[in-house]
C-alpha cells in the first residue's frame, strides 16, 4: 500500500509535469466543479511568510526589479 | 506603531559595462547626472513621501550603479548628514561586481552597516561566464560573501544555464552566502520552451535533496513560498506594491511605479503611459483565468513585465504561469520534507492539508 507521503509526491510530480507541458495559455490550478464547494479546510497557521516576486531578487512587498 | 517602509529607487545611470544575455534593460544611452541635480531629485522624492511611512529604503539603480560610485558616495554622505522628516532605514545598490576597486572596497567595508551592495552572480563561474559577458574572473566573490554574508546574492538562470540550476545554487551557498535568490530570466524575448521546464523540475528535485541533507541552509526564496497560504484564512493575497510603497525616480526626475516601468527598460512612449496607470486599480483586478486558481494568493505577477509584453498589467505570460506552478509544487515537496526533518508537526499538518487540496486538482 502506498503511504500518504508517496501519493502526495506523485500528485505533485504529476502537477509539475502538467504545468511544464502548457506554454500556450495561462491555466488555473482549480478544483473540479464537484469539489469546489468542499473547501472547508481553512486553517490558521502562522508560519514564516515570504513573498517573492518574479525576478527573485526581493522578498517582501517591496519588489524592485533588479 | 506598525513599521511602514517606502522604497525609493533612483536611477543614476543607464550605462553598463556588461552585455548579459537576458538583459531587460536594452538602453545603452549615455546620461550624466550631477550630484547637485541628484540631491534635488532625492530631496523632492523624500518630500513627496506621506507621513504614514515610518522609514525610507533608498536604492540606487542602473545600468551598473558602480559606474557612478562617486555619485553614490556623495548621495550617501548627504543622506546620512541630513535631518530628514522620515528616517533612512537602508541604502543599497545592486551590482555586477566587476568594477570594485580597493578604494571602493575600503569605503564599502567602513560603511557596511549602513550601505549594502548586493551582487548578481549567476551560479558557478561557468554559468556566470555564459550569461554575463565572461565576467567571472573580474569578481571578488569572497569580498561580497564576507562583507554581506546575510544579504542575498542573486542568480538568474537562462535557457543556456538552466541545466546547471541546482549546481549554481549549491556553489553560491558554498562560497559563504547565507541567502541565495534565484530566478529565471523573464520576458517574452527569452526563448524558454517545454524542455527547459522539464529540466527545471529535475533541477529542483536535486535541490530539494540538497536542502534536506543540509537543513540549516536557508533555501532559495522561490522554494520558501508559504504554501499553506492557499488554505490559511489569515493570509491575504500577496501583491506587488509598486507605485505605492515602491516608486522610481529616473535621472531626469520623472516618477514611475518602479524602474521596470521607466525608459531604461521600456520604450519612452510606453513609459509615459505607465506614469498614468492606476496601480491600485491593477492590484484590485485579477485576470479572469486566474480568479479560480488555488495559487492566486501566492502568485506575485509582475505588472511591469505584463504591461511591457502584453499591454495589460494583469495578464501574465503562460511561461510565468507554468514556472510559478512548478516552483510552488517544489516548495510543497521541500517544505513537507523539512517539516518532517525538523519535527515541525503543525507546519507539516498544514502542508499536508495543502497537498491534499492540490491532489484533488490532478486530472485523473
Amino acid at each position: 500500500m502506498k503511504t500518504i507521503e508517496k501519493i502526495n509526491v506523485e500528485d505533485l510530480n504529476e502537477l509539475s509535469k502538467e504545468a511544464s507541458e502548457n506554454l500556450e495559455e495561462v491555466s488555473p490550478v482549480e478544483l473540479p466543479a464537484n469539489e469546489a464547494a468542499d473547501i472547508k479546510s481553512e486553517i490558521s497557521f502562522t508560519g514564516e511568510t515570504v513573498n517573492v516576486c518574479v525576478c527573485g531578487l526581493y522578498s517582501g512587498v517591496t519588489c524592485p526589479m533588479g | 506603531m506598525e513599521e511602514k517602509v517606502k522604497s525609493i529607487i533612483f536611477v543614476l545611470t543607464y550605462d553598463c559595462n556588461l552585455r548579459c544575455s537576458y538583459c531587460y534593460e536594452p538602453k545603452t544611452e549615455h546620461i550624466f547626472l550631477s550630484k547637485d541635480r541628484a540631491i534635488d531629485i532625492i530631496k523632492r522624492a523624500i518630500d513627496d513621501v506621506d507621513e504614514s511611512y515610518t522609514g525610507l529604503d533608498i536604492q540606487f539603480m542602473g545600468g551598473e550603479p558602480l559606474l557612478r560610485f562617486d555619485l553614490i558616495k556623495g548621495l550617501c554622505e548627504w543622506l546620512w548628514s541630513s535631518k530628514l522628516r522620515i528616517p533612512i532605514l537602508s541604502v543599497s545598490a545592486p551590482t555586477n561586481g566587476t568594477l570594485l576597486t580597493p578604494e571602493m572596497e575600503a569605503w564599502l567595508t567602513e560603511n557596511k552597516e549602513r550601505f549594502r551592495l548586493y551582487l548578481s552572480f549567476d551560479g558557478t563561474r561557468l554559468m556566470q561566464n555564459m550569461n554575463r559577458s565572461s565576467s567571472a574572473p573580474k569578481i571578488n566573490l569572497e569580498f561580497f560573501a564576507k562583507t554581506y554574508p546575510n544579504y542575498a546574492v542573486k542568480m538568474t538562470a537562462s535557457p543556456d544555464t538552466i541545466s546547471h540550476f541546482a549546481e549554481g545554487i549549491k556553489f553560491l551557498h558554498e562560497q559563504g552566502f547565507n541567502e541565495v535568490k534565484a530566478n529565471l530570466a523573464f520576458g517574452d524575448e527569452i526563448c524558454w520552451n517545454k524542455s527547459h521546464l522539464a529540466i527545471l523540475i529535475r533541477e529542483l528535485d536535486t535541490l530539494i535533496e540538497f536542502y534536506c541533507s543540509h537543513p540549516n541552509i536557508q533555501p532559495i526564496t522561490l522554494l520558501r513560498t508559504p504554501v499553506w497560504s492557499i488554505i490559511d484564512k489569515n493570509v491575504k493575497p500577496q501583491k506587488c506594491y509598486c507605485g505605492r510603497d515602491v516608486v522610481c525616480y529616473d535621472y531626469d526626475g520623472q516618477l514611475y511605479p518602479c524602474h521596470f516601468f521607466a525608459p531604461i527598460t521600456i520604450p519612452k512612449d510606453m513609459a509615459t503611459q505607465a506614469q498614468k496607470l492606476d496601480m491600485n486599480q491593477c492590484r484590485n483586478t485579477i485576470h479572469s483565468t486566474c480568479s479560480s486558481c488555488l495559487l492566486n494568493k501566492t502568485c506575485i505577477t509582475c505588472y511591469a513585465v505584463n504591461f511591457r509584453d502584453r499591454g495589460d498589467c494583469n495578464t501574465p505570460s503562460p511561461f510565468f504561469c507554468a514556472q510559478n506552478k512548478i516552483f510552488f509544487f517544489a516548495s510543497c515537496k521541500l517544505q513537507k520534507k523539512l517539516a518532517i526533518i525538523k519535527g515541525e508537526r503543525d507546519k507539516e499538518k498544514a502542508i499536508d492539508k495543502t497537498i491534499e487540496l492540490l491532489s484533488k486538482t490532478v486530472r485523473k
